[in-house]
């Protein structure tokens, strides 16, 4: 087992090569220059773009801006942001945190609603209890982020005043992290119905009934274990997903964070940032995907890593 | 919205209105006095919405005028610049330009302390304006600001005089804007090098800095030792306020919500349709800052057909119904612009408000006169071709719709196209464009440069913003002579030659005048805009 979680991680370093090579290329080569882009649209003079072109390094060829990179990045040297010329590692750690918050509340939120609603929905199927909550999770997936996340701070922020709209601390992170959870909680929420269903049907749920088991165990133990192996794949992506951040929702709640950050980095060129944020994310899928495979082994003992 | 509506939300009549509420509203007439003063909290917070994250607070550096609306609380400048035109003692008590026009010297108030003890002084002056030349700093706005700068000589302690290569009629103006040309204090710049003091700045302001969480707020704390406010504040001592927040809140509806939730005090850059709604609201109230500087403006492209023709983009010019597109797009918020530099940018010409009005008979005879028949659909053609004009929008895509709309009428085909920056950048340089739309907010006319030199044209790696790419050694000579031009009298009378020209030309049409709508609770008074009319100064400012 802990020999192929080694080789698994050990997979993840051509994986960040690539991914980091890719990003390097396509982020240059792509039309636009990281300074014009930073003074976006500000009348500075040449003089400012030159002196700004020779403090980031630009005016060096592509193959030297590149080993460049790489070396330093070996080092875990990211140099730093072109935007604020603080080193992309520090820039990272400040918004880390709270990314890590609202991934982390998010996916309470997320899993804790999908179970609920999809292990209802499926053993109740075709009731009022079903439609119920199969209209919210369609209502999850369907509704854009911005457009739940503004409804909710106009009902709750607003009307009943219940949450701050723009504060900090726990009682800000809610509305946030019910915004962020609802895409998983619609998509987790029909995904585990439908396994539900497929696993009620099968031969070992009749034995159990027959053995005489008490409906709570049969579902507990039989059916819902069983049914959990699709539900662990789609938590593991949307761990991914998580990690990598929630633009929307930080934008909307005016929240730290690095999906925010790297969409600006992107818009703006920050190559420095973009690279390190790229690695990192790049990193989150791979230890979601390892961690995926490790659940697995522990639901169901027939698996059995070599 | 009808005339009426109109006419209570022109933002001349706003800005009046505010000033008219702070001089008479205030209990002393706008003397504020230590009764007056009383009378208002002294440990308020006062907490401010902005719409845009910041990435500098270094002055020598910045080029953001969001960045400013922090950096002007903590940093002052040599002169103030008040709205009204008018240039008021500040660190330097007096001013002198030689008799050359290429140097100004500068007698300093002797009393003035950083926020970290160290005392305000030529050398401090002159360091600033050293650093900023220096090209490892990264200067973005204020190495331009300098001009054609020289050098400073310190004369004695007190007295310091800055030297220019050619005279600079821009140099007042620039010298007294506070959130580029503020002096910094030298001691904290070699201590925590450049970096460093951009995170963590110290300047002479009414304001402190204490704390910068990038993406959430800036922090600042009243400098108790502040006793050096210039004379249009009609206050003197350190701030009424005890801190300032201000609050980054990208999403304009999550800002907007906060202010009516009471989490933030001020709200900038309220969306159009929201202002009616706040400014009748209880409790809140509006001011709206007419932007001084480049209005957001239209810029043609003489190289490229179909506007290589004068009288193409002559009928551009005369088939758009100002008034009534920018009503349709800002509801009343925002005043149409008539001229390359808005009315409240000194030197403005009213003659240009007689220029290119609204007259679709004149643009379809233009565009008879130059050999485009109406055809099919009712878009014009001409051998074959149909009149296309290629418009590449980053700005304002609402508007140009709005726009599309208008020139269609009188038979031209306006294709918009939506554009990332990096986009219109390779586009602009290419040239691959008909229109392109800009707005500056800017303080002194020398802006027009930018826009208008010849050597400004833009080329393959190059980016500019002379987007009409129209070089011409009579408008060089004008903006050249504008620029020297120490007298205002003859320069104003340049700078109307100059605005004439470009829009006879046919080389820009001004749409209009950008508005900083600002919504804030009524309990916050005395809030001032700053010079440009896009910041507001919160040291006068209260809480009852």
């Amino acid at each position: 087992m802990s020999q192929y979680v080694l080789r698994k991680l050990m997979w993840a370093v051509p994986v960040l090569v690539v991914a980091t090579t890719c990003a390097f290329l396509v982020l240059h080569l792509i039309p636009g220059d990281p300074v014009n882009l930073m003074l976006s649209g500000r009348p500075a003079s040449e003089r400012v773009r030159e002196n700004l072109r020779a403090k980031l390094g630009l005016n060096r060829p592509l193959p030297a801006q590149y080993v460049y990179f790489a070396l330093h990045a070996l080092h875990g040297d990211f140099g730093e942001s072109f935007a604020t010329g603080q080193p992309v590692s520090q820039v990272i750690a400040q918004q880390l945190p709270a990314s890590l918050q609202l991934a982390g509340a998010g996916f309470i939120v997320g899993v804790g609603g999908g179970l609920t609603l999809g292990i209802a929905a499926g053993l109740y199927p075709n009731t009022a209890v079903d439609a119920a909550a199969m209209f919210l999770a369609l209502v999850g997936i369907s509704m854009p982020g911005y457009w739940i996340a503004m409804l909710l701070i106009y009902l709750f922020g607003l009307r009943l005043g219940w949450v701050p709209i723009v504060g900090s601390g726990v009682p800000a992170l809610i509305l946030p992290a019910v915004v962020f959870g609802s895409y998983a909680i619609g998509n987790l929420a029909r995904l585990v119905r439908s396994s539900i269903l497929d696993v009620r049907g099968e031969d070992y749920i009749r034995t159990a009934r027959a053995k005489g088991l008490v409906e709570r165990v049969v579902v507990l133990r039989h059916a819902l274990r069983n049914a959990l192996f699709p539900v662990v794949t789609m938590t593991g992506l949307l761990l991914g997903l998580f990690i990598g951040g929630g633009v929307i929702t930080e934008t909307v709640f005016a929240r730290q964070g690095i999906g925010a950050l790297l969409v600006t980095s992107i818009l703006t060129k920050d190559y420095p940032v973009v690279q390190a944020l790229l690695l990192l994310t790049t990193a989150a899928y791979v230890f979601a995907n390892v961690l995926v495979d490790v659940v697995y082994g522990v639901i169901d003992p027939r698996i059995r890593y070599g | 919205m009808t005339n009426g509506g109109r006419a209570r939300f022109s933002r001349r009549g706003f800005i009046k209105g505010t000033m008219a509420a702070a001089l008479a509203g205030g209990p002393m007439g706008g003397m504020l006095t230590a009764a007056a003063a009383q009378a208002s909290r002294t440990d308020a917070t006062l907490t401010w919405g902005e719409d845009q994250d910041y990435a500098t607070l270094d002055p020598r550096v910045t080029q953001s005028r969001h960045e400013a609306q922090a950096i002007m609380q903590m940093f002052e400048s040599l002169l103030f610049l008040d709205t009204d035109g008018r240039f008021y003692p500040w660190l330097a008590q007096r001013w002198q330009y030689s008799k050359d026009g290429k140097s100004i010297t500068f007698a300093l108030r002797r009393d003035v302390k950083f926020h970290d003890g160290t005392a305000f002084n030529a050398e401090a002056v002159k360091f600033t304006f050293d650093t900023i030349m220096d090209p490892k700093l990264g200067s973005q706005g204020a190495i331009d600001f300098l001009g054609p700068y020289k050098s400073t000589d310190v004369i004695d302690p007190y007295t310091v005089r800055v030297n220019w290569t050619e005279p600079f009629a821009a140099a007042l103006t620039n010298l007294s804007n506070p959130w580029l040309l503020s002096i910094v204090s030298p001691t904290a710049v070699r201590k925590l090098g450049n970096n460093g003091f951009a995170r963590s700045p110290v300047g002479t302001g009414p304001f402190k800095f204490m704390e910068w969480v990038p993406r959430v707020h800036v922090v600042m704390e009243r400098n108790d030792a502040y006793n050096w406010a210039p004379s249009p504040f009609k206050r003197q001592g350190p701030s009424a306020l005890k801190r300032i927040v201000i609050r980054i809140i990208p999403d304009d509806s999550t800002r907007v919500a906060a202010l009516d939730r009471g989490e933030i005090d001020i709200c900038d850059q309220v969306p159009p349709i929201e202002v009616k709604r706040i400014q009748g609201g209880q409790g809140f109230d509006m001011m709206i800052g007419e932007v001084s500087g480049i209005p957001l403006a239209h810029l043609i492209n003489t190289q490229l057909e179909p506007t290589d023709d004068l009288r193409v983009r002559q009928a551009y010019m005369y088939a758009i119904n100002r008034p009534q597109v920018v009503q349709q797009v800002f509801f009343g918020v925002a005043k149409p612009a008539y001229g390359p530099i808005t009315p409240t940018t000194p030197g403005y010409w009213p003659g240009v408000e007689k220029l290119f009005t609204y007259d679709p008979a004149k643009a379809r005879q233009l565009l008879d006169e130059a050999g485009w028949k109406v055809g099919p659909g009712g878009i014009r053609t001409k051998n074959g071709r149909p009149l296309e004009i290629h418009f590449i929008t980053l700005l304002e895509p609402d508007l140009e719709v709005a726009v599309q709309a208008a020139v269609k009428d009188v038979g031209i085909k306006l294709n918009v196209e939506r554009v990332t920056k990096a986009h219109q950048d390779e586009m602009v340089m290419h040239g691959q464009y008909n229109v392109g739309e800009i707005r500056w907010v800017a303080v002194d006319p020398s802006v027009l440069d930018i826009p208008f030199f010849s050597r400004n044209v833009p080329a393959p790696g190059k980016f500019k913003f002379n987007w009409s790419r129209f070089g011409s050694p009579e408008l060089d000579r004008m903006l050249r002579l504008a620029d020297g031009q120490i007298d205002v009298k003859q320069r104003d009378k340049t700078l109307a030659e100059i605005q004439q020209f470009v829009l006879q030309r046919g080389l820009m049409f001004p749409v209009h005048v950008s508005p900083q709508p600002i919504g804030f609770r009524r309990a916050v008074r005395n809030l001032k805009f700053a010079q440009g009319y896009w910041q507001v100064l919160f040291y006068g400012a209260s809480v009852d």
